[in-house]
């Protein structure tokens, strides 16, 4: 608990934590002081004045974003002393302003406004010539600096160089020339481009698609999930007159985005409203795909259905699940497939995670996102962050800030690469034997927390105490063998999608031993965390879509693995085609191919139906991200003419075949979730709204039993190198250059008709 | 009337001699010692004694002791005591700094100007003293940017003390170790001020800095830092040399030792006067630089460079001794000690226009009150002066300045209108003048036909 101290403002007395600013203090006691250059995620400035109060005993009005508090200190904020200095900072920041509030798209939503009515005089005494500067100059590709408009709060200026941590915008000149720019006026191009825009307080900086779009009071504003990668960012939908999404704006939630939102994110709503969505099931007459009712195109599957487990049985029908939907979703694609058709044969495109089974991945990933801001050593274990996940890239480079130390193990990491403390460049098919080396060097040391548990100890000499490493790597592993060994908490993310690469198909076993040396075994908010790239890669695997016993997988359905016996194959916002060779013999030889999607995709067009389905805007449920926090999008818009949401069109199909599921809606479902399964416990889909809620942990026992599997584990040696493992032909190549598949292509196919920038 | 000769060693003209027969040059002495720039001029004068001094017969604490002893207060206008701050310096490991602050771009002040062009290595000296003070292994001394040949003078200063072993590694044989590092400032006023001084050292921007943490705690690269006036630290190799006694014999009770006058505007004889504290306002205009110039009366004076308020020419004024006190007694301060001075020829608007144009264009930007304020007071005073003066507009000035002075970050926003404050309590019809006639009242302007449609 930290010290407190009591002083009393405006009249109230009250107690504030010992070095929080006055501003803090009164807004936690309910008392609004105005800002502008101060923002709660950067370091305070003091720049704009506005916040300026009365302090007994001091000379003069006090800055209340940077003067802390102390013991009996005595504040006004509406005095006459800090009421005059409050109008007369007002008046200064409006002399120069121009008068455009018309025609300024922050009119309606912006602080100088605001206050300007609350502060200032009804009545201008400035009556000599405005200061004129640049208007609507274009700084990048996606924000718009008018010169005339600023402030000088430096929020965009500290945004960049404190945060991001980048070269990005400047002040150039000075004093009542000082204006936003950048250096040597080259483009101002950044991936979190967007929060500048977000967090001007004033129209200085506006975003270019969202200019002159709308009003700020013609917006509804809908709380919900970002969709373009597993971080799960809290946005809010802000659509005009409920017809037309106009921006995604960012609904901080600390646990998770800490208030930004990346480029790929904010700017990426143009497919909603693409032109190119399908809106009409189409199905396939004459070798053609054509437009057709919905009700034929279900009598056609239904038909198609009916005759093949009638002539094959229903291990002739598949199913294969996209990693976007929602997990209510996932859950009624996996009683239609499994119940109501009555096949094992359901997968998604996913990881391999030795024989751990979901609660068992859920189990062993403890690190969260918050985690990162307390943890003394980050380790990246084939992770990019700049281009997968991209909010993690500003998560990880705050907490090196705070101290933390950075390890990267693999080709790449981005914009992280340079804050490295050591970088191991081990190539993707050499994790293990790496992290092998790694633990044998810790055990050589025997100092890192792990090791003083004795059962830890005896487990980890018996399975790595032998292990050789070679000498070129020798000095970089026993330094990450010395950072790994001081460190207190350390988090160690890995990307699922180099478990994709044969050798890395134990790779979570090998990265639990390293957790278990490290001592962070069942941490809370430390440890192995799971990174993914889809939205909700993680609740597809938590709701468990897996091939059931003696179900084929996601490349034996696909023939990656032979001919097989599968005749229908349903498949749920997924493009399994972009895997595999173009020619694929299995899906060709399909009899019924059924693809629910929002475009027209490679494995759409090889389809006999493709229904068209509601974007995330325009329907209810949860998405899972990354350290398994479930959260809620909710309705911002009805789903676009001609489409149904893909729960809707499961549970049609499932009562033409006859069953009724009587568990339907997205409350009722997640319910049910949280009453089934241990992942979901005791959750309810009630309090998900607004933060969203972590998974519970699942602990097998309060005292750390090494698992069998786990003593049983090989010895990382060259053979692992040669091991058979399911890998797909195609998209392996540059794995972690590449963004999320199917998400770029809705942005790029978004973009083709203009929807949006970026 | 003075011709600077960039080649001379003495850019400014000596002035008369005092008057004060037992009193020799000290801080200037440059003046009658020829090629005092040199090191080995310097070493012959008794330079670097100060140095032995303290290396080898003093621990570093006692040379602090020896500091606050000899009452040195710091020249570059707060008048905090100099051995005081040293003692702040927390006793930590790891780097500390000394920076000599030379961005003197006061208006009105040229001191350290004439001290590190003629006389560098008395500076380094007081670093070097300054530095094994604190604990410090460098020193850095940061000269405004304008002063190329000022930097070219120390550097070429520093290599010759490196050369003889006074600077570097195991200094005198004694095991002290201290680099001194000369770095131009880029132009700035605002670099002046002590935090911002700092950034732009760092490469950083020059604004100034939040406060806490203080410098002495978190300076320079986050570093215990010690940052000192150039006049300040020239003053240290003589206190060790002579002995803190000898030092505060000069002075008076609160203003110890003697210091540079800088003397500039409407006398005869205009430039740097090395005299001791206290000495009056009457001896350095009348006795010593000839008086008020082309026979002309004294009609206001500036006592400690630009941010410090005017004064009128009284009698009272004129007996008052120039030491932190008194000035302050008489309602202004004694600042950087740039005495300027108005005969009484001068239209008080526009000496108030030039110096308020200073702070507009010095102003850093940070802060919204100086910032826009200072554009606001010039765009009124701009006005006033060119006949376009309006009534309400003295209210209006005074009330404009009130919303800086004291809500702005630093003290730049606090001293811009001070110029406009006591100009207006010492001359206000002068200012109504304007406004009424649309021209000046005294001066040349008088007889400057009136703007049309200006006056009211």
């Amino acid at each position: 608990m930290a010290d407190l101290v009591t002083l009393t403002i405006d009249g109230q007395r009250l107690q504030a934590p010992k070095g929080a600013t006055i501003w803090q203090a009164a807004k936690d006691a309910g008392i609004f002081v105005p800002i502008y250059c101060y923002h709660p995620k950067m370091s305070p400035l003091g720049a704009c004045r506005i916040c300026l109060v009365e302090v007994e005993k001091m000379p003069k009005p006090m800055a209340a974003c940077t003067t802390t508090v102390s013991e009996g200190m005595v504040v006004y904020t509406s005095s006459e002393a800090a009421e005059k200095a409050r109008a007369g900072v007002m008046e200064f920041l409006l002399i120069n302003h121009p008068l455009d509030c018309p025609i300024c798209d922050k009119g309606g939503e912006c602080d100088l406004q605001n206050y300007a009515v609350e502060y200032g005089r009804e009545a201008g005494r400035f009556q000599e010539e405005k200061r004129h500067l640049g208007k609507a100059i274009e700084l990048g590709s996606t924000i718009v600096l008018d010169r005339e408009r600023c402030i000088m709060c430096q929020r965009c200026t500290r945004f960049c160089s404190e945060i991001v941590q980048e070269e990005g915008l400047i002040i150039r000149e000075r004093g009542r020339l000082a204006q936003i720019g950048t250096f040597s006026d080259l483009p101002y191009e950044s991936q979190f481009s967007g929060n500048v825009a977000e967090m001007c307080p004033v129209g200085a900086l506006t975003s270019r698609t969202y200019r002159f779009k709308a009003r700020p009071w013609e917006l509804k504003h809908t709380s919900s999930v970002c969709p373009h990668c597993a971080v799960g960012c809290n946005i809010e939908i802000d659509n005009r007159l409920g017809r037309q999404v106009v921006r995604f704006m960012s609904r901080e939630n600390e646990a998770v985005d800490d208030g930004f939102l990346c480029d790929r994110g904010r700017y990426g709503h143009g497919f909603i409203h693409s032109e190119q969505r399908l809106s009409t099931p189409l199905l396939r007459k004459n070798g053609r795909l054509e437009p057709v009712g919905w009700d034929e195109a279900f009598s056609f599957i239904i038909a198609r259905l009916q005759q093949i487990c009638q002539q094959f049985g229903s291990k002739a029908i598949g199913g294969i699940a996209g990693t976007h939907n929602t997990n209510e979703e996932f859950y009624l694609f996996k009683r239609l497939i499994n119940d109501v058709l009555g096949s094992p044969n359901l997968d998604h495109y996913h990881g391999h995670f030795s024989s751990l089974n979901p609660e068992q991945v859920a189990t062993f990933h403890t690190a969260t996102i918050e985690g990162l801001d307390s943890a003394k050593l980050i380790v990246l274990v084939g992770v990019n962050p700049s281009v997968r996940q991209p909010i993690m890239e500003l998560r990880i480079k705050k907490a090196l800030k705070a101290g933390a130390k950075l390890i990267v193990i693999g080709p790449n990491a981005g914009a992280l690469e340079r804050f490295a403390t050591l970088h191991l460049h081990v190539p993707m098919e050499q994790f293990s034997p790496a992290i092998g080396a790694i633990i044998a060097a810790m055990i050589w040391r025997g100092t890192a927390k792990g090791f003083e548990d004795p059962s830890i100890n005896q487990h980890l000499q018996s399975v790595y105490g032998n292990f050789q490493t070679g000498d070129a790597l020798s000095h970089e592993i026993n330094r990450a063998a010395s950072l790994l060994s001081k460190a207190e908490t350390c988090s160690i993310l890995y990307d699922e999608v180099v478990t994709q690469k044969a050798a890395n198909a134990d790779l979570v076993r090998d990265l639990i031993n390293l957790v278990l040396a490290a001592g962070q075994f069942w941490s809370e908010g430390h440890g192995l965390g799971l990174l993914t790239a889809d939205n909700n890669a993680t609740g597809v695997r938590d709701l468990d879509l897996l091939p059931g016993q003696g179900g084929l997988s996601y490349a034996q359905m696909l023939g990656l693995k032979g001919a097989t016996h599968l005749k229908a194959l349903l498949v749920m916002g997924a493009n399994p085609l972009q895997h595999v060779q173009k020619q694929n013999k299995a899906l060709a030889n399909l009899e019924l191919l059924v693809v629910q999607d929002m475009f027209m995709s490679a494995t759409a067009e090889l389809a006999h139906v493709v229904l068209p389905v509601a974007s995330f805007a325009e329907k209810e449920g949860t998405f899972t991200n990354w350290e398994g926090r479930v959260q809620k999008v909710n309705v911002s818009l009805p789903p676009l003419q001609g489409t149904a949401p893909d729960a809707a069109i499961i549970l049609e199909l499932a009562s033409r075949l006859g069953e009724v599921l009587d568990i339907r809606t997205p409350s009722q479902i997640f319910d049910h979730l949280a009453r089934i399964s241990p992942l979901y416990k005791d959750m309810s889909y009630t309090t998900l709204a607004g933060k969203g809620q972590l998974r519970p942990l699942i602990r097998e026992a309060d005292e750390i039993e090494v698992p069998d599997w786990l003593q049983r584990a090989t010895l990382p040696t060259p053979e692992i190198l040669r091991q058979e493992s399911e890998e797909y032909p195609n998209g392996l190549t540059d794995l972690l250059d590449a963004a999320p598949s199917v998400d770029v292509g809705r942005v790029r196919r978004a973009e083709g008709d203009g929807g949006t920038a970026r | 009337m003075s011709v600077i000769n960039y080649k001379s060693n003495q850019i400014f003209p000596p002035p008369p001699p005092s008057g004060d027969p037992t009193y020799q040059y000290i801080l200037l002495k440059h003046r009658v010692v020829p090629g005092l720039r040199k090191l080995a001029v310097y070493q012959k004068e008794g330079g670097y004694e100060g140095l032995k001094k303290a290396l080898n017969d003093y621990q570093p604490g006692q040379v602090i002791d020896l500091v606050k002893q000899s009452g040195l207060r710091g020249r570059g206008g707060a008048g905090f005591p100099a051995g005081t701050k040293w003692s702040f310096i927390p006793k930590v490991g790891g780097a500390k700094y000394v920076c000599c602050n030379a961005d003197e771009s006061e208006p009105g002040t040229f001191s350290n100007h004439e001290l590190i062009e003629n006389n560098p290595h008395q500076l380094i000296e007081g670093i070097l003293i300054t530095c094994y003070a604190i604990g410090s292994e460098l020193g850095f001394i940061y000269i405004r940017g304008e002063f190329a040949r000022g930097a070219r003078v120390l550097e070429e200063a520093v290599k010759e003390a490196r050369a003889a072993g006074l600077v570097g590694k195991n200094i005198l044989g004694t095991g002290f170790n201290c680099e001194v590092i000369v770095h131009r400032g880029a132009g700035a006023y605002i670099c002046g001020e002590e935090s911002a001084l700092l950034e732009s050292l760092e490469g950083k921007r020059g604004f100034p800095r939040l406060r806490p943490p203080f410098p002495a705690i978190a300076g320079l690269y986050a570093r215990p830092t010690v940052i000192n006036n150039s006049e300040t630290l020239c003053n240290v190799p003589h206190i060790l040399r002579h002995g803190p006694e000898w030092y505060a014999n000069y002075g008076t009770e609160k203003t110890k030792g003697f210091r540079l006058y800088c003397l500039s505007g409407h006398v005869e004889r205009p430039g740097n006067y090395e005299l001791p504290c206290g000495t009056t306002f009457r001896k350095l205009i009348y006795d010593l630089a000839g008086g008020v110039w082309k026979g002309r009366k004294l009609k206001a004076l500036i006592p400690g460079g630009s941010s410090t308020p005017f004064l009128a020419a009284t009698d009272e004024v004129l007996d008052t001794p120039m030491d932190f006190e008194g000035i302050a007694a008489r309602g202004s301060m004694q600042g950087s000690a740039g005495v300027i001075v108005f005969d009484d020829q001068t239209c008080i608007v526009g000496a108030v226009l030039r110096l308020v144009e200073f702070y507009k264009d010095e102003s850093c930007g940070k802060c919204t009150p100086c910032r826009e304020g200072t554009q606001w007071l010039v765009q009124i005073l701009h006005r006033l002066e060119h006949g376009e003066g309006r009534p309400g507009d003295l209210e209006l000035l005074l009330n404009v300045g009130s919303n800086i002075a004291g809500k702005s970050f630093c003290l730049l926003g606090d001293s811009a209108p001070v110029p406009i404050e006591s100009a207006l309590k010492l001359f206000r019809e002068e200012f109504e003048y304007h406004i009424h006639q649309g021209r000046c009242m005294v001066g040349p302007g008088a007889n400057r036909p009136v703007t049309i449609g200006a006056a009211h």
